[in-house]
């Protein structure tokens, strides 16, 4: 199964993320070999096998809609790299 | 003070018996800082005011009677990828080159708590993402053993500045054996609890159906020891376990006659290292000669993990890494729109490891592939779980290699992550079914120690503990 340069840029819009050539250049084997190896799971038998999404056993954690400690406004909003009135802020959107 | 290698149960008496105070302690080990680092750069932030003053504050509690508990006074050090109010926190990536987090780590605050004394941040592979601490927007870290030879990762910093007397332990993150391999490759202990026991609030998340918090340590009892603080159930993490063990230094001194010890059959081919495979013969021998019964037990589906591993890793890596979108904190590049904005802050501030695991978990994701690939891995996981049930019905645990011999040379699996990855295919599949494994230097080869790797049922960790506290005390006989 090949990878082509098409699927890439596809993939890139996807994850909102670019490769320079360069660095495609350096991780395109690697992403190949990747898909190599994933393609070998089809060779698996897992018929009527369940699908295991985490080794605990999971269990809904719930609890009372009260207000408790948090953040503060300014503490939340001292990462940011712009803030107006007390929000983000962000390029137009619209 | 040529302390600097001393376990902590060593330390904490000489606290005790105030023969060195905690000042003395934090400024030896900040020598030994400032001394190694040059060459090692195991560390991405030191936090030489507040270490200080933490240990100030140590030596008023002992001088007036109050101290906490063994480790009060000691000083340690943190993988860069677990939050500390205030100190900055960047999982060795552009991405996150002026965060400080608002908030501490559960199993940070815990270290805290008991008057632990915190040195530093420590140097990693960019997210977590590889097995040599060589892809650092920090730069590499290097093996205090030997220079030619990676330090293993990703928690390669942490590892490297126990090896090397920088610290006393540490706390890592074990995603695919990022606390246990580094571990082997410096000659320490690792330890990565069962999933749930150790709360990874506060720790940036690679794969959270994968991750636990580890410890690197130098000996077994301080690792027990560090467990026994670290563990606890947090509502802050949904994947807590809530019923934390006792004692987990219980089994310690306690033998290990009756134990019925695993060795994988299909960890025996022609395919491994000669040296891992002596001393995982070597350990069996040991155990055998004190009563333990060993028996190879044939588990076939651990000839997936790595493959199983590399999809599901990168494709809740991909989920995770949406947080960072230069809207409410890291790095935000310039765009002419919302959406450029993002691309922009993401494509620079992020490395080429970490995009392309990026994308290909993308891509196993996405609507044409999902089933064929993410579903597909997420069935094998089963039947890999499967096979560690089938054999926990016939041993209490496993015993095996951590990683296939010696650690790599420098630059030899660079810009491969499959063959990176590969490094730990013998780590892995205790992530994929969430259970308790422990890496233990045994052996040598070439100069450098060994390391075999105990496995376990999950919540076993007194008994892994105990039977590593055994081999580690043989080791030690003259």
């Amino acid at each position: 199964m090949e990878f082509s340069a098409k699927e890439l840029s596809k993939l890139e819009v996807l994850a909102r993320v670019n490769l320079s050539e360069k660095e495609w250049d350096r991780c395109r084997a690697a992403f190949q070999n990747a898909l190599d190896m994933a393609v070998s799971l089809q060779a698996v038998d897992t018929e009527g096998v369940e699908p295991t999404i985490s080794p605990m056993k999971l269990v809904n954690v719930m609890r009372e809609d009260e207000i408790r400690p948090g953040l503060n406004r300014d503490e939340a909003l001292a990462q940011a790299m712009e803030t107006e009135s007390g929000c983000y802020k962000v390029p137009r959107i619209l | 003070m040529n302390g600097l290698t001393m376990t902590i149960e060593a330390l904490s008496g000489l606290l005790e018996k105030k023969e060195v105070s905690s000042i003395e302690l934090t400024e030896a080990f900040l020598q030994q800082i400032q001394a190694k680092e040059p060459e090692l750069n195991a560390f991405i932030t030191v936090t030489r005011e507040t270490a200080l003053e933490a240990a100030a504050a140590s030596d008023a509690r002992r001088g007036r009677g109050e101290a906490i508990g063994r480790l009060d006074g000691i000083p340690f050090s943190l993988k860069d990828n677990f939050s500390v109010k205030g100190i900055p926190m960047t999982c060795a990536s552009k991405m996150l080159g002026n965060y400080r987090p608002p908030y501490t780590a559960t199993a940070a605050e815990h270290l805290l708590q008991a008057g632990a004394v915190l040195l530093g941040k420590n140097n990693m592979d960019e997210f977590a993402i590889g097995s040599s601490t060589e892809n650092s927007a920090f730069g590499p870290v290097k093996n205090p053993l030997d220079p030619l030879r990676v330090p293993g990762g990703s928690s390669g910093g942490s590892a490297a500045c126990v090896a090397a007397g920088e610290a006393a332990f540490s706390l890592g993150s074990d995603t695919g054996g990022s606390v246990r391999q580094p571990a082997a490759c410096c000659g320490i202990v690792g330890l990565k609890p069962t999933y749930g026991v150790i709360s990874r609030y506060g720790v940036t998340a690679l794969a959270s159906s994968l991750d636990q918090v580890g410890i690197l340590a130098r000996n077994i009892k301080d690792t027990a020891l560090i467990l026994n603080q670290v563990a606890s159930y947090d509502p802050k993490d949904s994947m807590s376990w809530r019923d934390a063990a006792a004692d987990y230094s219980a089994a310690i001194g306690a033998g290990v006659a009756g134990k019925r010890i695993g060795i994988v059959k299909e960890y025996l081919g022609s395919d491994m290292d000669p040296d891992a495979l002596a001393w995982v013969r070597q350990a069996a021998d040991w155990l055998t000669a004190a009563g333990a019964r060993v028996e190879e037990v044939s588990m076939p589906n651990m000839a997936h993990c790595l493959a199983c591993y590399y999809v599901l890793m990168s494709a809740e890596f991909h989920a995770n890494m949406g947080r960072f979108d230069g809207l409410r904190f890291g790095m935000r590049a310039e765009g002419d729109d919302y959406f450029s904005m993002i691309t922009n802050s993401r494509t620079q501030g992020l490395g080429p490891e970490v995009k392309t695991r990026i994308l290909f978990g993308t891509y196993v994701l996405s609507e044409a592939q999902y089933e064929k690939f993410f579903l597909k891995a997420m069935k094998v996981r089963t039947l890999i779980c499967r096979d560690y049930e089938e054999a926990f019905k016939k041993v209490d645990c496993l015993l095996t290699p951590v990683q296939n011999g010696l650690p790599f040379h420098w630059g030899s699996r660079q810009g491969d992550s499959v063959k990176m990855a590969a490094t730990d295919k013998l780590a892995i599949p205790s992530n994929l079914a969430g259970l308790p494994a422990l890496a233990l230097p045994f052996g040598s080869a070439e100069g450098l120690p060994g390391a075999v790797q105990l496995i376990g049922k999950p919540f076993s960790e007194a008994m892994l503990l105990g039977i590593a506290d055994y081999l580690e005390q043989e080791g030690q006989r003259p």
